[in-house]
């Protein structure tokens, strides 16, 4: 029967296997996994950073405007297990003298543009441990694209705006998320047995809280940052 | 009569109330942030040079550059200063800016700063701040002295690093800048807001500064500024028996893109002395370039002219040489964090009327941190 079989059969059954390892390694918590979702709540006033460009020829053109803090807060499981990952593409933009959004997640292997939307240069770079990189002062429309191949935090600051931070917290594995504008998250397929999670934000911290995920059976964890509730 | 000592105390109070008061930061809605009424970043260097025959002395500088917002577009501005000097080991306290600064921001944006302020002559005064510079040392306008300009005058400088008492009014677009500003200080004669007297303070003379600059592109931008005011007050020299006044040009170009930022300053002096004018001009050349993430280098070549007093029988028969410092300074930098960099730099400096060239080497580590 082998003997019959035409060069696209095998393929196919060689395809079909890779498939299926793959599957089995991309969601290593699949079996026997559940979703832990919840809400994130900032429970203190935050601040951001404001210009001081008190050592300039020319006044201020920008006035911070307010930022939804929930943005840039990263939820995500602690001590997981590494693997089931693909690259992805994300974006911090560089508008009105800030980092938009000033937090991102994103897996190994991942690229993040930046983009500058400001009618003058920001110069972008990291000193970072899991990434290093500076890319330059560049005009307003052009964009540049760094590749994180390491986990890790790496804090991102423009060369030119003292003021202007941004995080990209790089995962080896596939459970974390970005909470929506009311605060809420969802992490699918989480492998079962005791778990920590944590949310974190780039100025109050990381908040860890334990969690026992039990298969099939959703499990609710709520977030006041930067005091757990437990 | 309040000695500088209890003036220095009670400014120090009343910048720790208003640095307590605008802490008192209104409710937000805590899911938004806002921007902060308090802004404070500060910077400590510690440089060593060692001269060609092994001589080392060490410098420090230590300061804070805090802004307060008091709402309604108006702040406050004041950046305490600590240096303990390389060459004497004296220590020197200033507080080296303190304005009261209302800024509109807009597609053309108004500042008006009032108090002691940031010197509106030139580029190189805005770079005075250890992690602001490329190189280790500081452009030779702002600190070495020019060979006497009057018989029997003080001594000056091309371009004194200084923040004097004043006010200054700027309008500004992505593509333009103006400014004009009144303060007491002559650019060629250093102020010290606190001064034991030792050396004494320079008497206080009206400038009057207009400026502006052009950014045809960005990344690029052309400036220039005009000053004219006292410099000699009648007095101080056996020939001055009236105030003189002087004209203070510059012209400076600011250049970057990529990881390449280049710099360049023109400076003219014109002094008012009995026989005339004498006139001093220097310029500077300074560039930085980004090797790595972590490495750069940077350079400054200068040069400064002025007229020297060779002989003076009389004082209206003075007889003048021209002679030149001029000075070269390459940089090595290392950034080991976002806030610390090391730097090790080799500079060169041929004195007024000296024919070789002084050779040093330094070493220098900045810290700089945003607090706030």
């Amino acid at each position: 029967m082998l003997a019959v079989m035409t060069a696209p059969r095998w393929l196919a059954l060689g395809a079909g296997l890779v498939g299926c390892l793959l599957a089995v390694q991309e969601a290593p918590g699949a079996q026997g996994g559940a979703s832990v979702r919840g809400r994130v709540t900032i429970g203190i006033p935050v601040t951001t950073r404001r210009p001081a460009n008190t050592y300039s020829r020319g006044a201020q053109r920008i006035a911070l405007a307010p930022v939804s803090e929930l943005h840039n807060v990263i939820v995500y499981l602690k001590d997981a297990p590494a693997g089931g990952i693909s690259p992805a593409r994300a974006e911090i933009r560089q508008v009105n003298e800030t980092f938009v959004p000033r937090a991102v997640a994103v897996t190994v292997g991942s690229e993040v543009s930046f983009p500058n939307g400001d009618p003058f240069f920001h110069n972008v770079f990291s000193l970072s441990r899991a990434r290093t990189f500076d890319l330059g002062r560049y005009p307003s429309g052009q964009t540049r694209t760094v590749r994180f191949d390491r986990a890790g935090l790496v804090r991102v600051f423009c060369q030119i705006h003292s003021h202007m931070s941004a995080s990209v917290m790089v995962f080896d594995h596939p459970w974390f998320a970005v909470p929506d504008e009311n605060g809420m998250f969802d992490l699918k397929n989480v492998p079962s047995g005791a778990r920590r999670l944590a949310a974190w934000h780039e100025r109050l911290g990381e908040t860890s809280v334990s969690v026992r995920v039990e298969p099939g059976r959703p499990a609710i964890v709520d977030f006041v940052l930067p005091v757990p509730q437990q | 009569m309040i000695s500088p000592v209890r003036r220095h105390t009670r400014l120090v109070i009343a910048l720790a109330w208003i640095t307590f008061h605008g802490l008192q930061h209104d409710a937000v809605a805590a899911q938004d942030s806002r921007p902060s009424r308090v802004a404070v970043d500060s910077s400590a260097a510690v440089d060593t040079t060692v001269n060609e025959g092994g001589e080392a002395v060490s410098g420090l500088t230590v300061d804070a550059l805090v802004s307060i917002d008091l709402g309604r577009n108006v702040q406050i501005v004041t950046r305490p200063f600590l240096q303990r000097l390389a060459a004497s080991g004296e220590w020197n306290a200033q507080l080296w800016l303190a304005a009261l600064r209302y800024e509109r921001t807009g597609d053309v944006a108004v500042r008006v700063d009032a108090g002691y302020i940031p010197s509106p002559v030139g580029m190189a005064n805005l770079q005075l701040r250890p992690h602001t510079n490329p190189t280790i040392a500081l452009p030779a306008s702002l600190f070495s002295s020019l060979p006497l300009v009057d018989v029997g005058g003080p001594r000056t400088t091309l371009l004194g690093a200084m923040y004097p008492l004043g006010i200054s009014a700027t309008v500004s677009s992505l593509t333009w800048d103006v400014r004009a500003s009144v303060m007491d200080t002559s650019p060629a004669r250093t102020r010290r807001v606190f001064s034991d007297g030792s050396p004494p303070n320079p008497p206080r003379f009206a400038q009057f500064v207009l400026g502006g600059g052009v950014t045809p592109f960005v990344g690029i931008r052309v400036g220039a500024s005009v000053t004219r005011g006292g410099w000699e007050r009648a007095g101080e020299s056996p020939s001055a028996r009236a105030p003189r006044t002087a004209i203070f040009a510059t012209v400076e170009a600011d250049v970057s893109r990529g990881h390449t930022r280049v710099q360049a300053e023109w400076t003219r002096d014109s002094f008012a002395v009995n026989t005339g004018h004498v006139v001093a001009r220097g310029a500077f050349l300074q560039g930085q370039q980004t090797l790595s993430p972590r490495w750069f280098v940077a350079g400054r070549v200068e040069r400064l002219v002025s007229p020297a007093i060779l002989a003076a029988p009389d004082v209206l028969n003075v007889v003048r040489r021209t002679q030149h410092l001029q000075g070269f300074e390459e940089t090595l930098g290392y950034r080991l964090t976002p806030e610390l960099t090391l730097r090790a730099s080799h500079r060169m400096r041929r004195l007024f009327g000296r024919d070789d060239y002084d050779h040093v080497g330094a070493v220098s580590v900045v810290w700089w941190r945003r607090w706030i």
